[in-house]
């Protein structure tokens, strides 16, 4: 079903590119799905379902907050925001990602020596 | 149950409607943005769904993480409120140092007494003994024998060495199957023996309960076999420490016993104690019951029963089939045994029972006194401690209602009830737990000390020490005590705040509380329960102590010479007797010497005899058969043991057999309204007759309680006679600290060779005998008293605080002229008021639980008269002195002073 070209994102990764729509603010289920689709390009798909799991999962963690508010279009919604656990988490797991994927770089172009 | 926590509860039943309302929120948004951008209302549904994924499973996932997250922050809440009613207990208490040192005492008064009184009852009735493999699985064989003409039947737990060997062939369902069964034997020569108690065991006695040595090893079938064993001998764990300081090279060393040369192979385990009771030193072999002995009891025939049984079921096998297949051996072996001799009557139809081995259990099957008294001990622990917890929660309700205008002002600021009830309880818990950790340091330092006092010869090694089901009854202590401690101030939480802080800044309540009121009555109810049972084991005790035995137990001392090993014939034996009677009769300290056969308490011979025109063997009312002793003419001015008719025997007359003594009861059964003296006793049908020429006052046998009155008779103890014979000493009272030395000196020096001598009071031989009223007594009386102070301390407490509550009041009855005889009575007239409800509410209680201790005390009846009269009036004089003390201080108020309190 998967157009080709598409990637499955990692596990733990959604965790990620969620706290980071939100460090710019708090905001509801439907916007940070917004951002990830237009951020993402097509280059990979999330469900919406696996997003609203991450969310709650993590506000069960106490990395985030939740609070029910009144979107710009006036309608009852549950905004999300970023706690002090969560920015550290956030950081933490940026470094990591970060490190990983440098890793896993020089490892795909490193010249192959033969044995 | 805090409030916080209720109102989470609501949340809860959001948890659905959020979900649901989060995620339409989203799916609308998205079917907008998608219509917007130019799909039809339908095909924007369908790719919105789908980029949703499987929505059911979603929403079954959120909702499982949304309960989770609840549940824990309802506990983190829940965690902090119970946190923050702690520390606010434990500032209440530090702010009150006094009080809490109080409550805390009293807590821990009554929780060690009730924990070790449950540590008593446990050990005496509930408790397998230790090192026993699975214990459940280990039974004691008691055989129930049907009454048959003058026989009443009845159960034993003693068996022959045939009938183990029997019961090994034939069982399935039972095996192993060991005996045991105990003695007193002489350790040591010379100046350095003693007498030690012996568990003598068969070789299967260990592999039955399961037990390993801590050293070494144990006996072997073979080498315990009662004919061909050997001399072996496995030393008790507090011998082992005491006589060899511990050493595990100790395995291989000699030890003498009875004379003879034992080799040690083991040391028994810690606290090893076999199945019984009783403190073990050492434990033999069953060889060593006849070894040595010039004349062999011959054990191993049948028919001589002396050892219990103890077998191991096996694990396919249940209780009633072995006690089927147990009956069934030993009714055939009893068939086989006398069935091939027509005429003899022997026992039928015997049923064998495999019985537990928890608990102090006598060989008839029924619990030992002590155990029976120790569920009495567990009870007025209880009653202690329902004491206590009632005082506590007196003296907790008090400064609650001291505390009114707090509560009031918090109650005023919007704390609810449930709150201040939880913080109340939490102070209940806080105080209860600070008692059972000071009872169970008392239980652990003390406990064992105490039950060694109040049970001594009983193996308590280790069986105070505080394990899981002591800290498991401590803490139901804890709980229980709190719940009353903390419950009962919650009723001052029902208060309306405006009038309470308008009441209490100008007028406090002056009335009690019902609640406050029954809890003092309850109080002085309690103790004078314990007060009436205090009282009638007191008299249990003093009137089986003050009965005439017939015997003047505390001024005879039994002098046994130990010549077991020696080779001495008996008649050279009975020559050494001869002159150690004359030796000692010289010494200063002795007023008077006799040898006689058996030694009174400790041995006595069924001795048949019979009547001119009767051929039948006499035989007392119960079926057994009259007792009889052989002594020597100064028996009767030795024990004590008055002739009221007739003369003792004289010296001329040892040698005779037609001179008799008999019984009071002996006489007044067979010779009623005539004179004994003269008549006709024989020894055989047809015999020559015995003269009888003195009658005896009655004395007891064995037992200083429960015996019938037997017939028994004497007779004079012959020089030649081979029966064994001990010395019998009346120690002069002026010097008795120095006889046992003396006569310890003068029967040395009188044979090489005698390598022990035993000396020992009949008093201290009858003494085991007091120990239920002893312990019965003791318990109750400490308890009682603890219980009256706790009442007093309670009592007083109060009225003293009715007495500052009223200070006002009565100040101004003394202002306007009211004499102070009239305060002082006012006051005491409020303590007693509560004194005699409680006395009558005790009363009442004492007797209807009175009942079953009928048979635990010794002629006085449970509702004695004398007993509870004295209950009532101590309890009453003991409220009337409480409450003087706050009379006599409210009569000299300052009328002045006390109006300008408030």
């Amino acid at each position: 079903m998967r157009p080709p070209g598409e990637l499955e994102l990692m596990l733990g990764t959604l965790d990620i590119l969620v706290l980071r729509t939100l460090t710019w603010g708090p905001r509801h289920g439907y916007a940070i799905a917004a951002i990830l689709r237009d951020s993402a390009a097509g280059s990979f798909r999330v469900l919406d379902g696996a997003l609203y799991t991450s969310l709650h999962r993590m506000e069960a963690r106490g990395l985030l907050d939740s609070e029910w508010g009144v979107s710009p279009r006036g309608k009852r919604a549950k905004f999300y925001r970023i706690t002090a656990a969560g920015r550290s988490h956030l950081k933490n797991e940026t470094e990591r990602w970060n490190a990983y994927v440098a890793a896993v770089a020089r490892a795909m172009t490193a010249v192959l020596k033969p044995a | 149950m805090p409030d916080s926590w209720r109102a989470l509860r609501f949340w809860r039943r959001d948890i659905d409607r959020d979900i649901d309302e989060e995620l339409r929120f989203h799916m609308e948004s998205r079917v907008e943005a998608l219509v917007t951008a130019g799909l039809s209302p339908e095909s924007a549904a369908r790719q919105a769904l789908e980029e949703f994924g499987d929505l059911a499973e979603t929403r079954a996932r959120l909702r499982h993480t949304d309960r989770q997250r609840d549940a824990r922050l309802a506990r983190h809440l829940w965690m902090s409120a119970v946190l923050q009613d702690v520390r606010f207990a434990l500032r209440a208490l530090r702010r009150r140092p006094g009080v809490t040192a109080v409550v805390t005492t009293t807590m821990a008064i009554g929780i060690g007494a009730a924990v070790s009184m449950f540590g008593v009852m446990r050990n005496l009735l509930l408790a397998p003994p230790p090192h026993v493999v699975a214990p459940e699985r280990v039974a004691r064989l008691y055989a129930t024998y049907q009454p048959t003409g003058a026989d009443p039947g009845g159960t034993s737990d003693r068996w022959s060495y045939p009938d183990l060997e029997n019961f090994d062939a034939a069982l399935t369902t039972v095996s192993p199957i060991g005996g045991y069964t105990d003695g007193n034997v002489v350790v040591g020569s010379g100046p350095s023996a003693r007498q030690v108690r012996a568990g003598i065991v068969t070789g299967a006695f260990w592999s039955t309960l399961g037990t390993r040595p801590l050293h070494g090893r144990f006996f072997t079938a073979k080498e315990a076999h009662p004919v061909s064993g050997a001399r072996l001998v496995v030393v008790g764990h507090a011998f082992w420490l005491r006589q060899f300081n511990g050493d595990p090279a100790v395995v291989g060393r000699p030890l003498t016993v009875k004379g003879l040369p034992y080799e040690i192979v083991g040391v028994a385990p810690h606290g090893f104690r076999g199945v019984g009771f009783g403190d073990m030193e050492i434990w033999l072999p069953a060889y060593v019951l006849d070894d040595g002995e010039a004349e062999p009891r011959r054990r191993h025939r049948s028919g001589s029963g002396y050892a219990s049984l103890v077998g191991r079921l096996q694990a396919n096998a249940s209780t009633a089939q072995a006690n089927d297949e147990l009956t069934r051996i030993f009714n055939a072996a009893l068939e086989d045994r006398y069935g091939r001799r027509p005429g003899r009557d022997y026992p039928r139809d015997v049923r064998v029972e495999a019985g537990s081995i928890r608990g102090a259990v006598d060989a008839s099957r029924h619990w030992t006194p002590e155990a029976r008294v120790s569920l009495w001990l567990f009870g007025v622990g209880l009653t202690l401690l329902s004491v206590a917890s009632i005082n506590v929660a007196s003296l907790l309700l008090l400064r609650s209602i001291g505390r009114r205008t707090e509560i009031a002002v918090r109650t005023a600021l919007g704390q609810s009830r449930g709150r201040l009830g939880a913080q109340l309880l939490v102070e209940g818990l806080v105080l209860s737990l600070l008692g059972g950790v000071g009872a169970l340091a008392m239980v652990s330092l003390v406990g064992g000390w105490v039950q060694r006092l109040l049970l001594p010869a009983l193996a308590w090694e280790g069986a105070m020490s505080v394990d899981l089901p002591m800290a498991a009854a401590t803490a139901v202590a804890v709980l229980g005590t709190s719940l009353v401690a903390g419950l009962a101030p919650l009723s001052a939480t029902r208060l309306d705040p405006i009038a309470a802080l308008r009441e209490g800044a100008i007028r406090p309540s002056t009335r009690r509380s019902i609640l406050h009121s029954s809890l003092l009555v309850s109080q002085v109810a309690l103790s004078v329960v314990l007060l009436v049972g205090a009282g009638l084991f007191l008299t249990s005790l003093r009137a089986v102590r003050d009965q005439d035995l017939g015997i003047d137990t505390e001024r005879v001392l039994a002098v046994r010479l130990d010549m077991t090993g020696t080779g001495y014939s008996s008649a050279e034996v009975n020559a050494i007797y001869e002159r150690g009677l004359d030796q000692v009769r010289a010494l200063p300290s002795i007023q008077s010497a006799a040898l006689a056969v058996s030694v009174p308490f400790r041995n006595a011979r069924a001795a048949g005899f019979y009547l001119p025109g009767r051929d039948s063997m006499v035989m007392n009312p119960d079926g057994s058969a009259p007792f009889g002793n052989y002594v020597t003419p100064d028996y009767f001015a030795t024990t004590g043991t008055r002739l009221v008719a007739g003369r003792a025997f004289r010296e001329d007359e040892r040698t005779r057999t037609d001179v008799v003594i008999v019984n009071e009861t002996m006489a007044r059964r067979y010779w009623p309204g005539q004179n004994a003296l003269g008549q006709c006793v024989q020894r055989e049908p047809a015999a020559a007759c015995g003269t009888v020429v003195g009658v005896a006052e009655d004395t007891r046998l064995f037992s200083v309680a429960g015996e019938p009155a037997r017939m028994f008779f004497f007779r004079p103890l012959d020089r030649a006679d081979a029966d064994e014979r001990a010395l019998l000493v009346r120690v002069d009272p002026r010097r008795s600290a120095q006889a046992q030395a003396d006569l310890r000196r003068s029967l040395m020096a009188l044979q090489s060779g005698t390598h022990y001598i035993e000396i020992r009071s009949l008093q201290a031989t009858i003494d085991p005998q007091y120990r239920p009223w002893r312990l019965g007594a003791t318990v109750f009386s400490a308890f009682a008293a603890l219980s009256l102070v706790l009442a007093v301390v309670g009592l007083f407490g109060s009225v003293a605080f009715a007495v500052s509550q009223r200070s006002r009041e009565i100040g101004v009855r003394l202002a306007v002229g009211a004499r102070p005889r009239d305060v002082v009575w006012m006051v005491v007239a409020d303590g007693l008021k509560i004194g005699s409800a409680g006395v009558a509410i005790g009363l009442g209680t004492a007797v209807l639980v009175g009942g079953p201790m009928r048979d635990l005390l010794f002629q006085v009846s449970p509702r004695d008269p004398i007993v509870l009269a004295t209950a009532s009036v101590t309890m009453l004089a003991v409220v009337f002195a409480a409450s003087l003390v706050p009379a006599l201080r409210a009569c000299r108020l300052n009328p002045i002073a006390s109006l300008r309190t408030d």
